[in-house]
Order: structure tokens, then sequence, then C-alpha cells
């Protein structure tokens, strides 16, 4: 028998989920429904790593895979623009082995496994997903541990990796996509913020790589998620293969978005020809929100195909492929954002019908809670579907610092929010003196634009050379 | 009532069972059922896939398949407007939808205590979509602006055109799935109106030609009975008969440019491939990997800098296939990207890949099929895709254990066969600036 790890609590039947009266009449005669009322996250194992890392452990037997999630992080007042560039670098690195590992470094050793991994930067670290069979754990965990500890990084392959990250930089630089996300963060960040884009891309040589990972290892520190058929075996390769990782470090401070003022309120970026205006609004996240709250706002607002953006933009304007808000949670502080693209002589019609919405935004009803609360649950539980998605689950916690009992906390206290609170959150979190907006277009569409109320721009900017503010 | 059916492949390399236990049955309109219990998580994947695709589009109505797909969330004649995405998101759920050449698929997750009601909401759609004309008219328009974010994402049509250019002359692959039009011309999605949606759910969406899985946390019986309810209660109605084109030879190479605002340049070299079920679909796959994985053909181009990307794949659909390898340079002239994929397929049919290479690429995509069957989101996916293709729902084991027995001498003759094809298709995706890298000769592909 599988045993039940986490579950969905329901509500009794019919009476939790009201169908408006507009259904009728399929909604006078369809069967009753159970929604989603909480969400109970599985069990989680808390163990200790020989050296001092915590390891998260769920269980979850039948499956074909075990999932092994590592965040490898340093404090964030170590990590300097040149540091924070060898750490974007290092992923690359160890992913191409040992030094006795063979070309193709760690895919070589671990595809005849039927093994994979992902290498992922973070700002103040590295993030690290092994998949395995069950039975090549210990052979999976023990090549990828060698290359964690003692990288080859010969000249030959810090020279490839080098001149193809910067490459993939300086091209991100340049992308439509990639424009609007460096303006946003340099408008939301200060210069000296990890997560403010370098004005330039700084150089690291191989010695100064291999610096920054020992200083990962011997002032960093990791959580460690295991996830799958997992058993007492599973936890003892875990213990061998990396009694190196240390407990990660206390951050309490991590520096926030600025909050007040916001360096300039409109950002215009001219794309020649572009076909579309693409946009995003966002908000910080005000310090005395909860996540709870600030998440409910977002997802009335831009979290599903009934909640306000797409039904007006999309289902009743047809102006949209889609309009989205997300939460978008960074240690220590986050970010509403909402995003969408319109095409570009439709683009004052989009905007104007954006602001009416944030406008209205106060309004919300029951309903729109309801459907927003009961769709933000039970995408939790979607994600947990699988060993990856449990294991990406717990190790977004721990990004952020937080433990799985501080999760279910938050998510108890979402399924408890009311009405007043949510309407008085959004009108708290939704304020037009905050908001930043980013637009990228055809300057003639970007010239209609700026004749609505709002969209004047107070800096020069390009999408060569960035702000240019007074 | 049929028997739970279980499958355990995979003995070579030691690898993992892929198994999928399963109850698969027929409505008596014709709808076929797979169920798959799997509580470790608390949802209910609902697949249906409909065996209409932009290749059933009509003459002068391409579009028309992927437009029905929108309009089937804007109402039914018993709940109007978005009353289906009001009462799934009211529980929790998700909906969602695609549409390719030979389906177009609607998937929904819904929490277990409401799986009846998803069901009901589902089966009425399927049925009586209101499809109401001002409904319809602005899912054109939503269309429209989902057809130009991907004309305006770099490389974003790199594939429709690929395809279009493989199988042209009027084949049903050559069409946009979003009917804006290609290199075959113009698009008609102006000319697809309520009314032609209406002739085409009709002719094309009967009970017969859908497959429904049901897959979580669930519990079979009970399942099965809610699906003949609601499903089971469709009458039965006789469908249009698919297109079976055959594709005319393509012969000689055939060199286009398409100029797009991309970033790097890039060469997409294109050959027929084999439809899925044939017996080389998994060697194609297995050779598309062999070129593009840790291969010398990727250290000579992206390990010596004289690439930025290399990538290969083989698509398998019902009327034909495609195999592509595509490479990406900032600079320097295609023609050499060319040649050095040729030298290096010419050495592959020559003298056939590394026993250790094949056992790494079966590793790979052993791996590849049991990461997709992990989730209860996949497994459903997985079998309804099995039982829409003609095959037993637990296809997937049976797929995997075909990945195992290729060998080497399978990969050679693949290999061969594509050096020996009598037509190609080598596309140069640049932008104006860049025409001089582009290969000689190359015809421009104006799109609308």
């Amino acid at each position: 028998m599988i045993p039940l790890l986490w579950a969905l609590v329901f509500a009794a039947a019919a009476e939790v989920v009201e169908l408006p009266v507009a259904l009728e009449p399929l909604s006078a005669s369809l069967p009753p429904a159970v929604g989603v009322e909480r969400v109970v996250l599985p069990e989680v194992r808390e163990h200790t790593l020989p050296g001092g890392a915590p390891l998260w452990e769920v269980p979850q037997p039948g499956g074909s895979l075990v999932a092994v999630e590592l965040l490898l992080t340093l404090p964030s007042a170590l990590v300097t623009p040149e540091l924070g560039q060898a750490l974007k670098l290092l992923p690359a690195v160890i992913d191409a082995g040992a030094p006795d590992a063979p070309r193709g470094g760690l895919d070589a050793q671990l595809e005849p496994l039927g093994a994979s991994v992902l290498l992922a930067p973070l700002s103040t670290g590295l993030r690290l997903r092994l998949l395995a069979p069950p039975d090549r754990l210990d052979q999976a965990l023990d090549v990828v541990a060698r290359a964690l500890a003692d990288p080859a990084c010969e000249s030959r392959i810090f020279q490839s990796i080098n001149a193809s990250t910067r490459g993939a930089q300086e091209r991100a630089r340049y992308t439509a996509s990639g424009a609007m996300a460096r303006v946003e963060l340099e408008a939301l960040y200060p210069s000296t913020h990890p997560l403010a884009p370098p004005r330039f891309v700084p150089r690291v040589d191989a010695e100064g790589l291999l610096a920054a990972h020992r200083l990962l290892l011997d002032h960093g520190g990791a959580v460690v998620v295991l996830v799958g058929p997992v058993d007492a075996q599973a936890r003892g390769s875990l213990e061998r293969a990396l009694p190196f990782l240390a407990a990660p470090p206390a951050e309490s401070t991590f520096p926030s978005a600025r909050q007040d003022p916001v360096r300039a309120p409109v950002w215009l970026l001219e794309d020649d020809g572009a076909r579309q205006v693409r946009l995003t609004v966002t908000w910080p996240v005000p310090g005395d929100l909860s996540w709870a709250e600030a998440q409910l706002v977002a997802d009335v607002l831009g979290g599903g195909a009934t909640a306000r953006l797409d039904r007006r933009l999309r289902e009743e304007l047809g102006l949209v492929y889609e309009a989205r808000a997300r939460l978008v949670r960074r240690p220590g502080h986050a970010l509403l954002r909402v995003s969408t693209r319109v095409d570009g002589p439709r683009s004052v019609e989009a905007v104007e019908a954006l602001q009416a919405i944030l406008a209205d935004i106060g309004l919300l009803d029951a309903a729109e809670l309801q459907r927003a609360r009961a769709t933000r649950l039970f995408a939790v539980a979607r994600q947990l579907d699988g060993v990856e998605g449990g294991a990406d689950v717990l190790a977004d916690l721990a990004a952020l610092g937080l433990s799985p009992a501080g999760q279910q906390g938050e998510l108890d206290a979402l399924a408890a929010l009311d009405l007043p609170a949510v309407q008085s959150a959004a009108a708290t979190l939704l304020d037009p003196a905050a908001a930043t907006w980013v637009i990228l277009g055809d300057p003639d569409d970007l010239a209609e634009l700026q004749r609505l109320p709002g969209l004047q721009p107070a800096c020069e900017t390009s999408r060569e050379h960035g702000l240019a503010c007074p | 009532m049929p028997a739970g059916l279980a499958l355990l492949v995979g003995a070579a390399l030691g690898a993992q069972p892929l198994v999928l236990e399963h109850r698969a049955f027929e409505l008596d309109n014709g709808l076929r059922v797979v169920l798959h219990a799997e509580p470790r998580a608390p949802i209910v994947s609902v697949q249906l896939l409909v065996a209409a695709g932009a290749r059933d589009d009509p003459a002068g109505l391409a579009g028309a398949a992927h437009l029905l797909e929108h309009a089937l969330f804007t109402g039914t004649a018993r709940m109007p407007g978005q009353g289906f995405d009001l009462a799934l998101e009211a529980l929790g759920g998700d909906a969602n939808a695609w549409t390719h050449y030979d389906w177009t698929g609607f998937v929904t997750t819904t929490p277990p205590g409401a799986l009846e009601r998803t069901l009901v909401l589902e089966a009425d759609r399927l049925a009586a979509p209101s499809l109401d004309p001002v409904a319809v008219a602005t899912q054109q328009r939503v269309v429209q602006a989902e057809a130009a974010g991907v004309l305006g994402t770099p490389h974003g049509q790199d594939a429709s055109v690929l395809t279009a250019l493989l199988y042209p002359s009027g084949h049903p692959y050559g069409r946009d799935v979003m009917g804006l039009g290609g290199p075959a011309g113009a698009g008609d999605l102006g000319a697809v109106d309520a009314e032609a949606l209406r002739a085409f759910h009709v002719e094309r969406y009967a009970p017969s030609r859908c497959v429904l899985a049901i897959a979580g946390d669930i519990d079979l019986d009970v399942a099965e009975a809610w699906a003949r309810a609601s499903y089971g209660a469709i009458p039965d109605r006789t469908a249009v008969e698919r297109s079976a084109v055959a594709a005319p030879v393509l012969s000689g190479e055939r060199r286009h440019w398409l100029p797009a605002d991309v970033g790097s340049a890039s060469l997409l070299m294109a050959w027929r491939g084999v439809p899925m079920g044939h017996p080389d679909e998994p060697t194609l796959a297995m050779l598309a990997w062999l070129l593009a994985n840790d291969s010398p053909l990727e250290q000579r181009l992206v390990g010596r800098g004289r690439a930025t990307s290399l990538h290969a794949w083989s698509d398998s659909w019902q009327l034909g296939g495609g195999f592509v390898v595509s490479v990406k340079a900032e600079d320097g002239k295609l023609e050499r990207l060319q040649r050095n994929v040729d030298r290096e397929l010419r050495r592959l049919a020559r003298d056939g890949p590394a026993p250790a290479r094949v056992e790494r690429a079966q590793g790979a995509w052993s791996h590849r099929w049991l990461r997709a069957a992990d989730p209860v989101q996949g497994r459903a996916s997985l079998l309804a895709q099995c039982v829409a293709m003609g095959l037993r729902p637990d296809c997937a084991g049976d797929q995997l254990a075909r990945y195992q027995a290729v060998r080497p001498a399978d990969i050679q003759r693949v290999a061969q066969a594509l050096v020996d094809a009598p037509g190609r298709v080598l596309l140069s995706v640049a932008s104006d600036a860049d025409y001089r890298r582009t290969l000689p000769g190359s015809e421009p592909v104006v799109l609308p």
C-alpha cells in the first residue's frame, strides 16, 4: 500500500463552490463537487549531512527516478560584481566534470547510467538537480560530488565556457526580452544590489573562477532535497558523497528592491519595425504585506483564464493572446509584475483597458477571490506532481530561506484570507505611484502611447546603453 | 470489464522498467477511454485527444482546427460564455489546449473531488459548443495576436516554415496551423467564421475520433462509471474520412533564405523523416542525438567557436516526418557549417557510431522516457497518445524497448539513407544585413 504522504483537505460537498447563476441550465444538473480548501505539503523528514548541510527527504514510493536538488550559496554580502560573474560561469565548469572526467563531462558519465544533471547559476551561488534511477543513485552521486568538490577547469574548458557565456550574456542584452529585463532591474534595484545588472560584464580568469569555487565551498553552505522512492540506503549515499557541504549561511539581510522613490515610472525602449508592443508593469511588494496577500492580489489580477486581465483583454476585447500577473519572489522581498504583448496598432486601446483594470482592482468580489484561492492552492498541488516537481518546490523554499513548516503556514494563511483583507492589499500594492512601466515597441507605436496620461518617460533609454537618467 | 494490464520493459543496460498499469475500454459511441490510477499526488489529469488537426483544415479555411480549439473555451448552449473556465477554476482546476497537424488536445487538471463535474463540463463542450459568431471573431483576433508573438520571437517561425518547405505542393503539412499563411501563400484565418467551425466540429469531432485519458488519484470503477455517464451520452455520428495525401517525392536540394530579425544567423538542414510507428523512428531519433550531443561534429563547430549552437532532432507525424540539423553562428559563411554536417553524416554512414556512444544514447533516451512518465500529467499524455496512434495503451514501454534495441549498424544504415536521399531542404535564417552569409542560390521565403 502506498502511504499517503500528503493530501489536499477538501471541504464538504456542494455548498463550498457556488456556481454563478449565469451558468444555468447545466449548472442546475451538475454533479456535486469538492473544491480545494487547504493544501497539506508532503511530510518532510529532516536530517543533517556530516558537514552540517540540512537534508530534506520526501519519500515518494512507486516512481522510477529519484531527484536530488542542491542549493549551494554564499552570504550575499560577499558577492562582488566580479564574483557574481564567476558564479555565473561556475555551473558550466562543474558540468565539465572532475579532472579525470571523459570529454563530455558529467553528461558522458551520467547518461550511460540513465541519469541526468541540470546546473544553474544563482546570484549568490548555484543550483543543481540530479535525476537518477534508484539503483544508480550511488554511482550518479559519486560522479556529481567529485565534480562539485574538484572541478577540472582546464584552460581549454575555461576559455570555451568563458567565451560562450560572455557571448550569450552580450546577446541577451540586445534581445527584446533581455533589454526589458535589464531595464527593469536597473530601475528597481540600486546599483550595489546583487541583482542589479552590471554596467559591463567583468572579465574572469581561470584563477578567479577557481577562487570563487573555493570561496563557495569554504564560506558557503547548502540545503539538499531528496525526493522519490528513497530509503536509508539513498540517504547513506548522500552522506558518503557530500560530506563537505556545510549548513547554509544565515541570511537575515538580503537587500530588498528599492521601495521609494522609484527612479522613474516609465521606460520606453524603441524597436524599429516591431509588430507588437511588449509591456511590463512592476510594483515592489511593500514589506508589511504578507506573501499570501500579495499572491492573491496577483492571482485575482492575472492568475488564470478568468482573472481580470485575461477576461477583459483576451476574452472580451480580443486584444492579446495572454496577459498575466505574477508574483516574483526573491530572498527578502517580492515584486508583482504584469506582462503582455499587443499588436502595435491596438496598443493604445490595450493600455487604456489595462489602466482601467488596475484602477478597479480594489472592487474585486467574493467569487473572484474564491477562484484565485482555489487555483493557487491547487497550483501548489500540481507543482508537486512527480519527483522533479516535488524537489523543485522544496528547493524554491530553500532559495527563499524558508522551511517546509514555514510554507505550510503561508498556505494556511492564504486559505484563510477574507475579502476585505485582499481588497485592502490590492489597494496598497497596486499604487499607481509605485509602478514601473517598461514598454518596448516600434517608435511610432511608442509615440502614440506617450499621449496617454502617465506614460511620459523621465529618462532616455536605449537597448544598447540602458538608462540615462538626470 | 477489461482487466488491468501491465508491461515491464527495459532489460538492456539494466534500465528501469516503464510500467503503466491501466484500464482501457470503448464507449458505445466509439469514444476510447483509458484510465490510470496513481495516488502519489491528489490531482487528476484529464486529457482528450481529437483526431482533427491542421491537416484537416478545409480548402481555403486554413486555421480552422486551431480556431475551433480556441472557440471550445467560449461557451456551450448550456454553459454560455466563459462558464467552463469559471466553473473549473472555482474548484481550483486548470485547462489548456493545443493544436498540431494531426491532433488537437484538451488538457485539464482537476482535484479528485471535482472529477465527475469536470467530466460533465468537458463532455458538454465536446458535444455542443455554441460557437457564437461574436466570440469566434474575438478569438480570431486572439489568434492573430498569438501568431504575431511567434513571428516577433527570434527563430519563432523557423520550424513551421521548414515543415512547409519539406511538404510543399498542397500537402496538408504545408499549411500554417494558425491560418496566417506561410511559404505556400497568404492565410485564410479571416475566412474561418462560426459557420465554418460548426461544420468542422460536426464533421471532425465525432466521439469515435476521440481518446479520453484520465490519470491520477482515482478509483478505477468510479472513474469508469463517470466517464461512461458523461461522454457516453454524446450521440455517435459519422465523421468525414481523413485525407491521407501521400507526399510527392522531394527531389534535389532546395535552398531557401528566411529573412528575419535574428541575432545569430542559422542554417537548418532538413530531410524527410519517417511517420510515427515506422521501424526507423527510434533509429533516426538516436542518430539525431549522436550527431549533436558531445559529438565530433559538436567539437568541430561549437568547441572551436565556429558555431554557437548545434541541435538535431527527428519528428514523426502520422503522414510523414522530418529530420533536422540546426546550426547557429554569429559570423562566417553558413556554407562552411553545411559542409561540416555533411562530412559527419558521411562518416557515420561509412564507419557507423562507436558502440559506447550508442549505449550512451540509449541511456539518455531511456532517461527521457522515464522522466516523461514520472508525473501523472505525463502518464495521461503517454496513454492518450498511444491509443490515438492505434497502439496498445501501454505502448510507452514498447517504445522504450525499441530504443534499447537499436544497434550501431541500424544507425549506419539510416545515416546512409540520408546521404542518399533524393532531396532535402537547406534553410538559411538571417537578417537582411547577413544576407551574404546565407547559402549561395537561396530563394527568399516571403511570409505575410
